[in-house]
C-alpha cells in the first residue's frame, strides 16, 4: 500500500482523487454502518452484472445469441475466470480508494503528531 | 441448467449466484490484503503513542483497540469485515433455500453405509445456544422442517467460500481432516484404530477425510444439531463413506467406557468454553480403551505469540464473529490439561497442513508455519 508518511513525503496518485481542502468529512455519522452495508451490496451487484455482461460478450463472440439458457449453461474457462478476478479487484480498488486515502491521511497526521 | 459445487450435497448455483459468491471471495481477500494491513499500521502508531502510565490494569491491546474504535478507518474495516461475513451467508442461503426440497430428497438415503441418530429432546450447551457462531444464521442447531439439512448446507457452502473457494481448505474443505490423519501417522505409525469417534464433526468435511484413511474401522461422529448432522451423513454417503452420526454433546456422550481406540476433533475446542474443554478431555479419557489415542486439531496460533493487532483481531472474532472462547482456547495449556486427566505420551505442537496424508507421517514441529500452512494439535495416549 502506497501512502503519504508526513510532510515532504511522496504522495501516491491515489491521494489526488480529491482536491486539496475538499471540505469537511464527518466521522461517526449516524448510519455509517448501514451506508457501508449498502455500498458493499451495490458493489456486489455491479460485480455480478459485469460477470453477466462478460458471459454475454463471450457467447456473442462465438456467433451465438446470449439467451437466458446459454448464459446459465456457460462455464467460464481459465482465461475468463482470470479476467473476472482482475475486474473484481479493479472495482474494489476503485470503490474503496477513498478509504485508502483516508488511511494515508491518518498515518500522516499520526506520524506528525 | 446450473453449475454444481464440489460436494455432492451442495446446491446448484445460477450464473448470478456463482458470480455473487465469487465477489464475496474477492471482497474477503481484498479486506485481508488491502484494508487490514492499514489497521495493523494504525494499531502500531496508536500503541507507540500510548503512555505506559495510566493503563489501569487494562490489557495493552484493549487500550489500543479502544483508541482505534473512534478511528474512521478502523470503523470501516470493522463494518466491512462483518458485512462480508454476512454477505457470505446470504450468498449461500439463496441457493440453499431455493433448492431445499431437492436437498431433503437427496438426503433420504435408501441403502446407507452408515447411520444417523437424532434426539428430539436434545438441548445444546449454553455456549452454543447463546449466539450464532461465525454469524451463521440459525447457528449449528437450527432445524426448520422434517428431514432438514439447511444448517449443514449453509456451513458446507459458507466454508467453501471462507476458504476462498477451496484455495485454502482443499476442494472439499477437508485439509484439516487430512492434516489430523497426517499427525496420527506421524506420532503413532502402524497403530490401526478399530473404532474411531470424531467430536464436533459439523458438516462432516474432516470426517470423510479421516474416515477415508481407516476404511476397516467403525467410525462415529457427533455434533449438536439435527439438520447439520443429517447433511453431514448424506454428504458422507454420497461420497461413499459409511459413518455413524449421532446428536450428542462431546462433554457427555452415551458411548460405553473404553469403547474407542481413537477420539479426534477438528477446530472444535475453540468453539466451546473453559469448563467444556476440561469436561471433553475427561470424556475422551473415559471413552478410550487402554493405549487409545486422543488428538485435537485447533487454530494454528498461540495467544502469547500474537502482536497487538492480532489480539485486537481476536477480540473481533470473539465479540462480532461470535467465537467468545477465542482467547481462552489460544491461551490454554492443553498439555498440562491432558496430563491432569491421566493421559501420557502427550505432545503439543503444529502439524504441517496437507491435502493428502502419508502413512509414513508428515512434519510435526514446535512452531507454527502460519495460517493455512500449519494446524495446532494436541495428542495423547491413555495408559495401558
Amino acid at each position: 500500500m502506497s501512502m503519504a508518511t508526513g510532510k515532504g513525503a511522496q504522495y501516491s496518485p491515489a491521494d489526488f482523487i480529491y482536491a486539496r481542502n475538499h471540505g469537511p468529512v464527518f466521522d461517526k455519522a449516524p448510519g455509517n454502518d448501514e451506508l457501508m452495508e449498502m455500498v458493499l451490496a451495490l458493489t456486489a451487484e455491479v460485480s455480478i452484472l459485469r460477470d453477466r455482461l462478460d458471459t454475454h460478450e463471450r457467447i456473442a463472440a462465438n456467433g451465438d445469441l446470449p439467451t437466458y439458457d446459454r448464459v446459465e449453461d456457460y462455464e467460464a474457462d481459465e482465461e475468463a475466470t482470470g479476467f473476472r478476478a482482475r475486474t473484481r479487484k479493479r472495482i474494489l480498488d476503485k470503490v474503496f480508494r477513498p478509504l485508502k486515502v483516508r488511511l494515508a491521511r491518518l498515518v500522516a497526521e499520526k506520524s506528525e503528531s | 441448467m446450473t453449475k454444481p459445487l464440489p460436494s455432492p450435497m451442495m446446491p446448484h448455483r445460477t450464473h448470478d449466484e456463482e458470480a455473487e459468491q465469487a465477489f464475496v471471495v474477492a471482497l474477503k481477500s481484498f479486506i485481508g490484503t488491502e484494508i487490514e494491513p492499514g489497521c495493523r499500521e494504525l494499531s502500531n502508531i496508536v500503541e507507540a503513542s500510548l503512555d505506559e502510565q495510566g493503563s489501569g490494569g487494562v490489557d495493552p491491546h484493549v487500550r489500543v483497540r479502544r483508541e482505534m474504535e473512534g478511528n474512521p478507518f478502523y470503523q470501516a474495516w470493522h463494518t466491512m469485515t462483518r458485512t462480508a461475513q454476512d454477505m457470505m451467508w446470504d450468498s449461500v442461503a439463496g441457493p440453499v433455500d431455493r433448492q431445499m426440497d431437492e436437498m431433503v430428497e437427496r438426503a433420504d438415503i435408501k441403502n446407507p453405509l452408515g447411520s444417523l441418530s437424532v434426539n428430539p429432546e436434545f438441548v445444546a450447551p449454553p455456549y452454543i445456544r447463546s449466539r450464532d457462531v461465525h454469524r451463521m444464521p440459525g447457528n449449528y442447531t437450527g432445524c426448520y422442517r422434517n428431514g432438514d439439512v439447511r444448517q449443514g448446507a449453509l456451513y458446507d457452502c459458507g466454508g467453501f467460500i471462507y476458504n476462498m473457494g477451496g484455495r485454502n481448505g482443499g476442494h472439499l474443505n477437508d485439509v484439516r481432516g487430512h492434516t489430523l490423519a497426517s499427525h496420527y501417522f506421524t506420532r503413532f505409525p502402524g497403530k490401526e484404530p478399530k473404532r474411531i469417534l470424531e467430536m464436533g464433526c459439523s458438516a462432516g468435511n474432516s470426517t470423510v477425510a479421516v474416515a477415508g484413511y481407516f476404511p476397516e474401522a467403525e467410525y462415529h461422529a457427533i455434533d449438536l444439531g439435527e439438520s447439520l448432522l443429517r447433511y453431514a451423513w448424506a454428504r458422507a454417503e454420497h461420497l461413499g463413506v459409511g459413518v455413524h452420526f449421532s446428536q450428542q454433546d462431546a462433554a457427555k456422550t452415551n458411548f460405553d467406557d473404553a469403547s474407542f481406540d481413537l477420539v479426534v476433533s477438528c477446530v472444535m475446542l475453540h468453539e466451546t468454553s473453559h469448563a467444556a474443554v476440561a469436561d471433553i478431555m475427561a470424556e475422551c479419557y473415559r471413552l478410550l480403551a487402554p493405549g487409545g489415542v486422543m488428538a485435537h486439531l485447533e487454530v494454528p496460533s498461540r495467544y502469547e505469540d500474537l502482536d497487538t493487532w492480532a489480539r485486537i483481531r481476536g477480540d473481533y472474532e470473539a465479540q462480532v464473529n461470535n467465537e467468545p472462547f477465542w482467547r481462552g482456547a489460544l491461551s490454554r495449556d492443553y498439555k498440562a490439561e491432558a496430563e491432569q486427566q491421566g493421559f501420557e505420551n502427550i505432545a503439543f505442537g503444529f502439524q504441517d497442513a496437507t491435502r493428502k496424508a502419508s502413512r509414513e507421517g508428515g512434519v510435526f514441529r514446535p512452531e507454527s508455519l502460519g495460517v493455512h500452512r500449519s494446524w495446532m494439535v494436541v495428542s495423547a495416549q491413555k495408559p495401558f
